[in-house]
């Protein structure tokens, strides 16, 4: 009996201490973490509202409400834009977790008439030459000034509202439109005063 | 959608379109390394199905009960590894004692598994996804099929490939990289199901 | 492809890691990072870098704990130290390299189960000092660093065109994006292992039986890294044991021997003691009476 106490007294010293230590380092970098998400979506955000101030400030006739998470698509953050101190839009930061190689988290700008000013990728993990390719302009810029729900096509685009999918990506390309699809009906319903769109 | 069609897709995804050796690259070792014959293929391949199955659940269980309520999740890796490596050598005394048919069948696979990384990969997955524990054991089965799947495949066609006249420098690994690789292609087809 | 360098020194270390025993290339071992992550050079070194951290730390920590951790229970061991190295590897890289933590996504966490960590603390940290074992891991890592680099820069190079993200094929060329995506990594390994089968190179998939690797075959490699060094110690163990046992008994039955000069009536328990090691109890205390 007494060889198997040893050793495990000397498995959950190892253990213990590991635990410890794990919490330590986890204190430590908390913040520098949330630090570098911060300002990754800062970036992002004002990437999406160029030459906008972008602020926590609740204008007039914009409820507070709680968005609620569809087909695990989570709207993580949002917050206004005031251009010159009038109120410009709304900008979300919102992931969806169906990537090719993990979760898509999107920048997504909607201005004070429900339409997209633009979207910017804040992190993937899709492969490169490939979904990766989502980060680029010739994809992003599609999405700009579209007011209803964007649908995506392989077959090039015809009506307003499409997009045309990353070649060879047609996982991230609808990752990103859910996301997308999923701030832009939640700030339409937040602009027209909390009703659902 | 219904939960049946919740069910399928979910089995189609993770089986056939993300398939985890040919499109995620876990479990490799095992794939390349006990795929010479259809027979131990499927010892395998029944060992991993069981093994990722239960401890799909268990980790589920824990990340949810757990290591979310006490604000500990980034404990999840030294977790879940410790806890495969544990329910393996579980599983494994288990079998011995009640069913030593099964254990004489998957015995010799079992101590392999606890470092086949589709096992910790999926336990990660689940987490990352937020899957709730259902789905999490439907992932997980799905996953393990998938692996089932592959490995199977590519044993049939290593038996049958077995004798062929192959370029010296080709025998043993690179030609079943290349089998892999052309099954990966393969593969690539069910994305169009996406 | 020889070089003459005393054994166990940090230079001898580096040049095992890097060529003489590379992980990649020689022992074909840690394939799953091998194939997933190597899409780009940038992704391939980040990937060797992080495994090399985790090795010189868990190398280093296992070499200090040899003589502590008992030897029924290291497996588990080496698992925990190892994976909680793994978390502060990634914590730290989610604080301060957030980009490449992103690209390498799930494949970090998993740098727990890559066959070469746990391989060189079974087969070398637990064996060696602090020094060679801390050299032994920079030189496994840098190994793992420079073949992961040179594999992700191929596949870039042909699947998109770039090299560490930059532009270097013309304009005219097409990539070949294969190349990049799965079966890419299957089509490069094949074709490189080939290539060393070809020019007789060193390396797993040509040398049977070979004690280095596992030349793929699990049973050999990733099922207990070192299943059969372990085996090795547990036969060297018992063989000591035999011959202690033997050794003991032998004694007794001089001493027994002795007595029964002195005092015919023992004879009989000293020779059960002498008989094998199973009567060892007994024949101690009866040769101490």
């Amino acid at each position: 009996m007494k060889p198997i106490m040893k050793n495990a007294l000397i498995l959950t010293a190892i253990t213990l201490i590991a635990g410890i230590c794990l919490a330590a380092v986890y204190q430590i970098t908390k913040d520098p973490i949330a630090e570098a998400e911060r300002a990754a979506a800062m970036a992002a955000y004002e990437d999406v509202f160029p030459a906008c101030v972008i602020t926590n400030d609740v204008p007039a006739g914009i409820p507070i409400a709680e968005p609620a998470p569809q087909n695990g698509v989570k709207i993580e953050d949002y917050k206004f834009a005031y251009e010159d101190g009038v109120f410009a839009g709304i900008a979300l930061r919102v992931t969806s977790p169906n990537g090719y190689g993990g979760g898509v988290t999107v920048a997504v700008g909607v201005d004070t008439d429900g339409r997209l000013t633009g979207i910017s990728v804040i992190s993937q993990s899709e492969t490169a030459g490939l979904g990766a390719n989502c980060v680029k302009p010739e994809f992003t810029k599609q999405f700009a000034g579209i007011g209803e729900a964007v649908v995506w096509t392989k077959s090039g685009k015809s009506a307003p509202n499409e997009i045309d999918a990353i070649s060879g990506a047609t996982v991230t390309t609808k990752a990103v439109t859910e996301a997308v699809n999923a701030a832009l009906s939640f700030a339409q319903s937040l602009l027209k005063g909390g009703e659902a769109v | 959608m219904s939960s049946f069609t919740t069910i399928l897709l979910t089995l189609i995804t993770t089986m056939l379109i993300n398939n985890v050796v040919l499109s995620q690259f876990m479990g490799l070792c095992p794939f390349l390394g006990v795929s010479k014959q259809i027979k131990t293929a499927l010892g395998m391949g029944a060992a991993v199905i069981f093994v990722i199955t239960v401890s799909s659940a268990v980790t589920a269980v824990l990340y949810r009960f757990v290591l979310l309520r006490f604000d500990m999740t980034y404990l999840n890796t030294i977790v879940f590894i410790v806890v495969i490596a544990a329910l393996v050598q579980f599983v494994e005394m288990i079998l011995k004692k009640f069913s030593p048919a099964l254990y004489q069948a998957l015995g010799v696979y079992l101590p392999l598994i606890t470092t086949n990384c589709a096992v910790l990969g999926v336990a990660l997955t689940n987490v990352q996804k937020d899957f709730s524990i259902g789905m999490s054991v439907l992932n997980g089965f799905g996953t393990a099929a998938g692996f089932a799947l592959s490995i199977l495949l590519l044993a049939g066609i290593r038996e049958k490939t077995a004798h062929n006249p192959i370029p010296k420098s080709f025998r043993g690994m690179p030609i079943t990289l290349l089998t892999a690789g052309l099954m990966a292609i393969a593969f690539f087809g069910f994305k169009m199901l996406a | 492809m020889s070089m003459k360098l005393k054994k166990d020194t940090p230079l001898e270390r580096l040049w095992n890691g890097l060529v003489r025993e590379n992980p990649t290339f020689v022992l074909m071992l840690g394939m799953c990072p091998t194939l997933a992550v190597t899409t780009g050079a940038v992704n391939g070194l980040g990937m060797g870098l992080s495994t090399a951290a985790v090795l010189i730390l868990s190398n280093t920590m296992i070499s200090l704990l040899r003589k502590v951790i008992p030897d029924q229970v290291r497996m588990p061991a080496y698992i925990v130290i190892v994976a909680s190295f793994v978390t502060v590897v990634e914590m730290l890289m989610h604080a301060f390299v957030t980009g490449l933590y992103e690209a390498l996504g799930i494949y970090i966490p998993l740098i727990v189960v890559n066959c070469i960590i746990l391989g060189r603390a079974e087969a070398y940290a637990s064996k060696h000092g602090v020094l060679a074992s801390a050299f032994d891991g920079l030189g496994m890592g840098l190994g793992f660093t420079a073949a992961l680099t040179i594999i992700g820069l191929v596949r870039e190079l042909l699947g998109a065109g770039t090299a560490f993200g930059a532009q270097v094929m013309p304009d005219g060329y097409t990539p070949i994006s294969i190349f990049i995506l799965a079966p890419g990594a299957f089509f490069v390994l094949a074709a490189l292992t080939a290539l060393q089968n070809k020019l007789k190179a060193p390396s797993a998939t040509n040398t049977e039986n070979a004690p280095i690797a596992c030349g793929g075959d699990c049973t050999r490699c990733a099922g207990s890294c070192g299943a059969v060094n372990h085996e090795a110690v547990v036969t060297a163990r018992t063989e000591r044991r035999a011959a202690e046992a033997e050794e003991a008994a032998r004694k007794k039955a001089e001493a027994a021997a002795r007595l029964k000069a002195e005092a015919g009536e023992k004879a009989q328990a000293a020779a059960l003691a002498g008989a094998g090691t199973a009567a060892d109890q007994t024949g101690k205390e009866d040769a101490d009476r």
